[in-house]
Parts: structure tokens; sequence; C-alpha cells
């Protein structure tokens, strides 16, 4: 058949768009809409542009991001940063997927229906205007804005992004989760002991002769990290790991001791105990520098033997004193403490007597020493993105704080006023936090749940309105590390994808609706160049920390390593109320905690549930950030259970037979991994959160709080490892 | 000859109005109880007979929808094209032809290029894919509306014919409403003697 003819008796007699009968002008008018005259500027060129990773993460990459024609081509480590020298990680190769992610959330959106998946695309300014009018009704009906619940945390460490904490306090005062989930116990131990957190630089690493990794994973969690540790080798260093899991670190390592969970406390102590019977203490360095030394002495010869902390670990005798003498012996010594073994709730305590190992050896303010946790020394930016007042006549006479680490629970309990509306920001407490079940109820409480993310995932599924953000590329800003001494600026490389903005750019817009809706009801600016905003971080302390004269220097090699200040607690002056280093702290004791670092019991699994299960971070992540892109999903998309083939034995399970573990607040399904590198009564399931699968270990995590974290960070820390279970082949 | 001119002419129009009455869909214009049912009629009564197997079952699905329906198809309609969640039914060329099945690939600024030729770009360059679906039927029916018709075929034979159908194709397994699917089978008709029509035409050039 001739194929015009087909054509004509498909196509039927009309012709001319205006000539259509009956139809309107709505489906005949043309006119161009997303395409425009062609600007002669057109950007064709290929340059580099200078980023920082901003994750929740040690390492905090300086990353060079090609871009042609204003689309990444590639992205790389800075080779001008000599911590993450020219790499990325498996997780900061895949940015451009992230970035050009097609699961990315392109636009505002509500949902018609908390969790029906009914979304409708609304413009920015509905968005604010549906937002404010909430806001300022939620004002009007309780007096004050203390109904209103911000939820932000670790997703993006950029500090720009502190700006969203400042636009809820431009409101007025508000209820806050305050806390952090990750590392508070060991915060706080370090603080009691030293004053604050303060590592050495970790490249400083290599001149370690002895280096004992302590319940961290860096092989995974750290790469960089890891390549110090082997340079300390080469130049004669022994690398220890203890662990209960046999994990790839471990596996480098030139000795690795398996220890019950939850014990580091009972070994260190162990350890302590063969150091002063053997008289391999530095009584000079402790005279000079520590207060409690003798009470100290007093309570581990009183109470500690070698024979109980083997008991309690699980640890040989010869291997507790061996490493004692080794460590004691080895100058100058490197203990690196990981935020695993303060998951617990006896978790400060553990970390305090480790510290204690280093103070004893006088191994503290040395170069190649030290007892490493994390430092917070070069944060010291403005703030000037967070740092706004209420408005002139604010009730509720200031924030109210609820605990991070027990949020669903403090939210459905806040009473006078109630919370009413949540804005989720850099967090998805519906895949992240204890007792899913409660923090489900406690979204389904709310009149108004708002979220700013980048992607579709459970939190933003229990959401009424969804705010579609930037990625780094794609807003300006600048980076420090908890770990590391750099700084890295972060560089616009592209637009904006879609209709995405900025958390700052957010606030603004916010901002501009409220005082449209109410003149003077919010503080923020409500305009402002984001580039400049950058620049209103730094200040004179900075400045010369870094040997900078203007943040613009930054722009030259894209990071800068701070210049001073490498050595924690190099001059002997600790932040202590005594200044001095104190193995007996009194302001432990006002915060319930024994003035010195003792053995606080482990918790014991009770009989119905007698496995202990702990959840420690995933290769392929950062919390529930990674595993979702493809590429990750490539490599693994099966999350599984690791369990020792003696228990799995013991309860009839084989390999890759499907697991229910369980407790009395909820379960898990997933296939058993059998394997000897996870200790015989402890199993391991890694969190992370699945793309599309029903997968959640928490679950079955109840809010059980560690020892410490109320001091320094607000809340008491989460007892992630003391999760109880039992497992079935189902 | 002017009898040739004219037809050809003719069926340019046809072929606006019905890229046309797409773009408009894509752009999520349609979905009004007002606009609705003259969408129905216009494809029914002007634009497409009732010949083509898949445009018949298109037809029957869109017809005689009630304001429920057109309501529920919004949401269809986001969950295929828009988000919050993973769309269902990529919106975007590379998505189908490029390896990494990412927006904004070598094919993107391909695109760009094709457009450059007529002296147009995507607004705010680089923030919406140059391929997106709305950006490729705007392009057609902006030539088909200047007659410019030899670079519609190109276009057509180097983009849009190369990955729409495997974009309808999703559609059709994945959309829940009988609008969404109707709108996709009607495409699904056209394109394919769009096809066999260039394949008259410019004779041997296989358009995948």
């Amino acid at each position: 058949m001739n194929n015009n003819i087909s054509r004509r008796s498909l196509l039927k007699g009309v012709v001319a768009t205006g000539a259509l009968v009956g139809v309107g002008a709505s489906l005949s008018e043309f006119n161009l809409n997303g395409l425009i005259e062609a600007k002669s500027d057109q950007d064709k060129k290929t340059e580099v542009f200078h980023n920082a990773c901003p994750r929740n993460c040690y390492d905090t990459c300086a990353i060079l991001t090609t871009v042609e024609e204003g689309v990444i081509t590639r992205v790389e480590g800075n080779p001008e940063n000599s911590f993450t020298r020219g790499k990325l990680c498996v997780k900061g190769n895949s940015y451009p997927r992230h970035v050009y992610s097609p699961d990315r959330i392109k636009y505002p959106m509500r949902q018609d229906g908390r969790g029906s998946g009914n979304w409708k695309r609304i413009s920015w300014d509905e968005a604010y205007t549906e937002i404010a009018k909430k806001i300022l009704s939620i004002k009007e009906e309780y007096g004050s804005t203390l109904p209103i619940c911000l939820d932000k945390y670790s997703g993006n460490f950029e500090i720009m992004h502190y700006g969203i904490e400042g636009m809820l306090s431009s409101i007025g005062y508000t209820t806050r989760a305050v806390g952090t989930p990750c590392w508070p116990a060991g915060i706080d131990a370090q603080t009691f002991d030293f004053g604050t957190i303060y590592n050495n630089d970790p490249e400083d690493i290599v001149n370690s002769k002895y280096i004992i990794v302590w319940g961290a994973n860096y092989a995974w969690t750290s790469v960089h990290t890891m390549h110090f540790i082997e340079e300390a080798r080469k130049n004669g260093a022994k690398i220890v790991v203890i662990d209960p899991i046999l994990t790839n670190t471990a596996a480098k390592a030139d000795l690795y001791i398996q220890l019950n969970a939850s014990t580091d406390g009972a070994l260190a102590l162990g350890m302590a105990k063969y150091i002063l019977d053997n008289e391999l203490y530095d009584g000079d360095w402790l005279a000079e520098n520590a207060i409690g030394f003798q009470e100290f002495l007093g309570y581990v010869k009183n109470n500690i033997t070698i024979e109980w902390a083997s008991e309690k670990t699980g640890v040989p005798i010869y291997v507790i004193e061996n490493l004692a003498r080794e460590y004691a012996t080895a100058k100058p010594a490197n203990i690196l403490i990981g935020y695993g073994m303060q998951r617990h709730h006896n978790g400060g305590n553990n970390v305090r007597t480790i510290d204690a190992l280093a103070a004893i050896t006088g191994n503290i303010g040395k170069s190649g020493g030290g007892a490493q946790y994390a430092q917070l020394q070069t944060w010291g930016f403005n703030y000037h993105a967070m740092v706004h007042s209420p408005p002139e006549g604010s009730q509720g006479g200031a924030d109210r704080a609820i605990n991070i680490n027990n949020f669903a629970v403090d939210v459905l309990n806040a009473k006078e006023p109630p919370i009413k509306m949540m804005w989720i920001a850099c967090r998805n407490p519906m895949t992240q936090d204890p007792e899913t079940n409660v923090v489900k109820k406690a979204f389904e409480a709310m009149d108004l749940v708002v979220t700013a993310d980048l992607y579709m995932n459970p939190t933003v599924e229990m959401s009424d309105i969804v705010l579609p953000v930037t990625t780094a590329f794609e807003t300006p800003g600048v980076n420090v590390s908890y770990w590391h001494y750099w700084m890295n600026i972060n560089e616009q490389a592209i637009k904006p994808l879609y209709e995405t903005k900025s958390d700052v750019e957010i606030a603004m817009g916010l901002s501009a609706k409220l005082n449209e809706l109410e003149a003077g009801s919010c503080t923020y600016p409500t305009s402002g160049d984001l580039e400049e905003w950058v620049g209103k971080e730094f200040n004179q302390n900075i400045y010369s920390q870094f040997g900078m004269k203007d943040w613009k220097d930054l722009k030259e090699k894209g990071t800068i390593k701070a210049k001073k200040g490498l050595i924690g607690w190099e001059d002997g002056k600790f932040s202590t109320p005594s200044g001095k280093y104190e193995l007996w702290s009194e302001e432990a004791a006002k915060f319930g905690n024994h003035q010195m670092p003792i053995y606080l019991e482990e918790l014991k699994a009770p009989a119905q549930y007698p496995i202990r299960c702990i959840s420690p971070h995933w290769k392929l992540n950062i919390h529930s950030q990674f595993q979702h892109l493809d590429w990750m999903e490539s490599i693994n998309d099966k999350p599984f259970i690791e369990i020792h083939p003696t228990l799995a034995k013991k309860y009839g399970i084989k390999d890759n037979d499907n697991v229910k573990m369980f407790n009395d607040i909820g379960y898990v399904i997933v296939p058993a991994k059998l394997t000897k590198n996870t200790h015989p009564e402890t199993v391991v399931i890694y969190e992370a959160w699945y793309k599309d699968k029903n997968f959640n270990v928490n679950y079955t995590l109840k809010a059980i709080s560690s020892d410490m974290g109320q001091k320094a960070t607000g809340a008491p820390g989460l007892a992630w490892h003391d999760n109880f279970v039992n497992i079935e082949k189902v | 000859m002017v009898q040739n001119h004219k037809s050809k002419h003719h069926q340019n129009k046809f072929r606006f109005q019905f890229y046309l009455i797409f773009l408009k869909y894509y752009r999520n214009q349609l979905f009004d109880k007002s606009i609705w049912p003259n969408v129905t009629t216009l494809l029914t009564d002007n634009i497409v007979s009732k010949d083509n197997h898949f445009i018949k079952i298109g037809l029957s699905l869109i017809n005689d929808v009630d304001e429920e329906s057109v309501n529920n198809a919004i949401f269809d309609f986001n969950r295929l094209f828009v988000g919050p969640g993973k769309i269902l039914a990529p919106t975007y060329e590379s998505y189908y032809r490029n390896t990494e099945k990412l927006p904004m690939q070598r094919e993107t600024l391909q695109v760009r290029r094709f457009y450059e030729m007529v002296g147009l770009q995507v607004d705010d360059l680089g923030r919406e894919p140059d391929d997106h679906i709305e950006h490729e039927l705007e392009f057609v029916c902006y030539l088909l509306n200047n007659n410019n018709e030899e670079l519609y075929y190109d276009f057509f034979e180097s983009h849009l014919g190369k990955w729409i159908l495997n974009h309808i194709y999703l559609v059709l397994e994945n959309s829940k409403t009988d609008i969404c699917k109707g709108m996709a089978y009607i495409f699904k008709g056209f394109i394919e003697l769009e096809k066999e029509e260039l394949k008259y035409i410019r004779g041997g050039v296989t358009v995948e």
C-alpha cells in the first residue's frame, strides 16, 4: 500500500490549526516555551572546578570536576590535597550518577495523602505559600512557633547548609532534634578526659611505631587513612586491629584481636593493669600533665585482673599481656579509636579507658602518638548562614530540644505545645532512626511534613511536600573534615538541575513569602549572592590557622591545609576544668558518670533474644546515601545477615537461607551469609537503605541510650550495637 | 507539482497538530476538565482515523472518561514522567540511547547542536536536559510550523525516532490509567506510521 495514501487516511482533512472547530485555542496554539532564540554567549568550553565531598565521612575529599558544555563529564581526586592524594572512594567516583540520577527529585511536589504515592507538581511559589501559611497559622493558634520541629543532621556537612537551622531560628523559637546519632559518647568521653576532641593530623600516622585501630574499619569508611597506616608499616610500625568483626581493615593488620562486643573497656583496663603492674607507665608525663593518676592506679589495682579482662573479652591472657607490653614500650604508639565501640550503653566509658592507655604511657601530645577520635579544630567558621535572631516579640522563650536519638517518641510526647509540623533536611529518619514503627507514627501525627531532599526515600514517602535540593556540584560552599586538617572550597560547577534549590535559597524564598504574608514574621534575608555568602563564613582566626589572606585564595588549588595545631595537645594545655588531662573528672560525675574511666558492665542479652546484632557501616554507602545508585546496585543490591557458622548450625541455618531476625518490636527477613569473619555470638547486618526493598534493620532497634553524649552534643548517644534479637530460618 | 506541494503542506500541518497535542500532553497542560474532552474530540474527529490498530486501542481507552479518571491520570502521569519517585518512563533521549542511562550525555549535546541549526537553544541551558521529550516535541513543532520538513526528517531519523518507541513501551508497561495508556497507544501508532512514511520518502534509511 502506498504510504502516502495510508497517511492520508490516517490524518483526515483538518489542515490549518486555527480551523479546528470547537476545540478552542488551548489545543491549537503553539508558542516556544522551553526553547528560546540561541544566545551568542553559549558556553562551549571545558572547565575544571574545585569541589568538596560534603558527606558525613572522615575523608571529606577534595574533588576536581571536569565540566564540558555545562555537563559534568568526570570527577577525580584533587592531587593538591596530601590526605586524599588525588583519589576518591567508590562512592565519590559515582558522583556524576548522583547528580544525573534519573531518580533525582526535580520539582516541588505535594502528596495527596501522606504515603499514598499520589503526587502533584506544584510551583515553588505554591510550596512557599502553603508552608508559610501553615507556619503563621500555627503561631496564631499556639502563640509560638514551638510546634514546628526541625530534624536536620548529617546528609550534607557543607557549612552553608547550617542555613537550615538559620531559617528555623528566623521564624521564632522552634523545637529542634538535638544531639548526634553517630559519635556523641566518644565525644563526651574525650571531653571529660582532654576537654574536647582533638586528634593529630592523620597524615602524622606515618610517624607511629605501633598502631592500634580500635573499632574502626578504615578500609571501608576512610580509605585514605589506610594509606598512612600502610606507610607507617613500611616505616616499621606494627598494626593491630581490635574489633568483634574481622573487617577488611583487620585483614590487613599484623595482629587481629577479636573481642566480645561492648567489652572494649575490659580489654583496655586489662592492658592498663599489665602496664601499671609492670611499671611501664610514664610517671613523668602523668605528674606533669594529668590529674587523678593515683586514684586510677588504685581503681585498676583493686578492681581489675587480667584474668577478668580475658574472661570478659574472650581474648587470651597472653594476648592481652603481649599487646599491653608492646603498646607501652613502642614509642610513639598510636590508638585510632573508631565510632563503633562507643555505640554501646557503656560506649563512653569504653573510650575513656582507651584514652587512659594513651595517657598512662605518655603518648598524648606527641607526633606518632595519641588517642585519635576526631577533631573540630578546623570548624571555626562564622556560621553566618546559621546565626539569625527570631523576630521581635517571638514567644516561647527559647528553642525546645528533643533527643535526636529518640526523636519519634519525643515528638509524640511533646506537650504544651504539641508538635504539629516537621521540617526534615539532610536526614532520613524513616530509614536511619531506631524504632521505625514509632517514627512512622510520629510522621502520621503531623499536620504538615516538609522534606527537602535529593531522592525519593521512605521519609519523602511520608511527607506532604517535598522540596528538591541541589547537590554539592550545583551550589557553592566550603567544607572541612572532622578528621584531617584540610579545607576544601566547593565551587558551583554546573547549574542546578531542573528546579532544584540549595537549602539557603529555600530559606530565602520562604522568608520572602512569610514577610509578604505577614511583614516581620521572618528575619532571614530574602536574597543574597551565594558565593558572597561563602565568603561571609570566614574570619581572621581561620585565615591565620590556614595561612590565607582571603578566602578566594582557596580557588587557586581548591584545597588548603591548616598551618598549625596539627598535633593534638602538643602544648600540654588541656581544655578540661583543671587544664590537665583528667583521669579523675568531676565534670563526668556531673553528667551521671563515674569520675574515672571504669568498666561499666556491658548489656547482657535477655533469654528470649540471646543474640547481639551489630549494624556497622557498609562499604557502598553512608547511611542512606549512595547504595541506591545504580552503580552500587550493580555491585550489590541485596542486604544480608552475617552469621558465624557455629551459631548458624545451632539454628539450622545454611548459607543463603532466608533468616528472620526479630525481637519484640520488629523483624527483618534477609538471606544468611555464613562467615567466620563475624563473632560467634554476634550477627551483623550492615545498615543501609536499599531502594525499592522492604529492608530496614532499624525496625528491630530500640532507642537505648549510651552512657555519654549529653554534655558536648546535648543528648546522649544511641546504643546501636546493643540490639538483642533472635533468629530463625524462614 | 502544485498539487504535491499543497498535499505535503497539508501533511505537515497534520503532523504539526499531532505533535502539538503530545507536546501539550507532556507539558501537563491537558489535564483540565474543560480541556480534556476537546483532546478526545480533536484526536477522534479531526486528526486520526480509527484504521491503525494501536490508535484504535488508544482512542477506545481515552474516550468517555470522567473527571475522576482525569484526576487519577495526573498521579499516573507524575509517576511515569515527573516524580518525585524514580520516574517509570524516563522522558529524555539519553536514557534510552546512552549506555550510562543518564540524562545529560552525548546525545543531549547532539540534540543541542540540532537546535542551534535553526538558532534555538533550551531556555536556561543546562538545567533541563536538551533531549527532554518536551524540548524535542517543541523543536519538531517548530520545524513543522515553519515547513522545515527536511530538518524534521533528519531530526526524527537521528533522534526522536530512535528512542520514542522505547519510551512508549515503558509507558505502556507501567501506566495504570486508561488515559496514560491510551495516549501512549495513539502516540505509538502515529510514530510507527511516521517511520513507514520516512522509509518511503527517504528509502533505505533504517530507523530503529
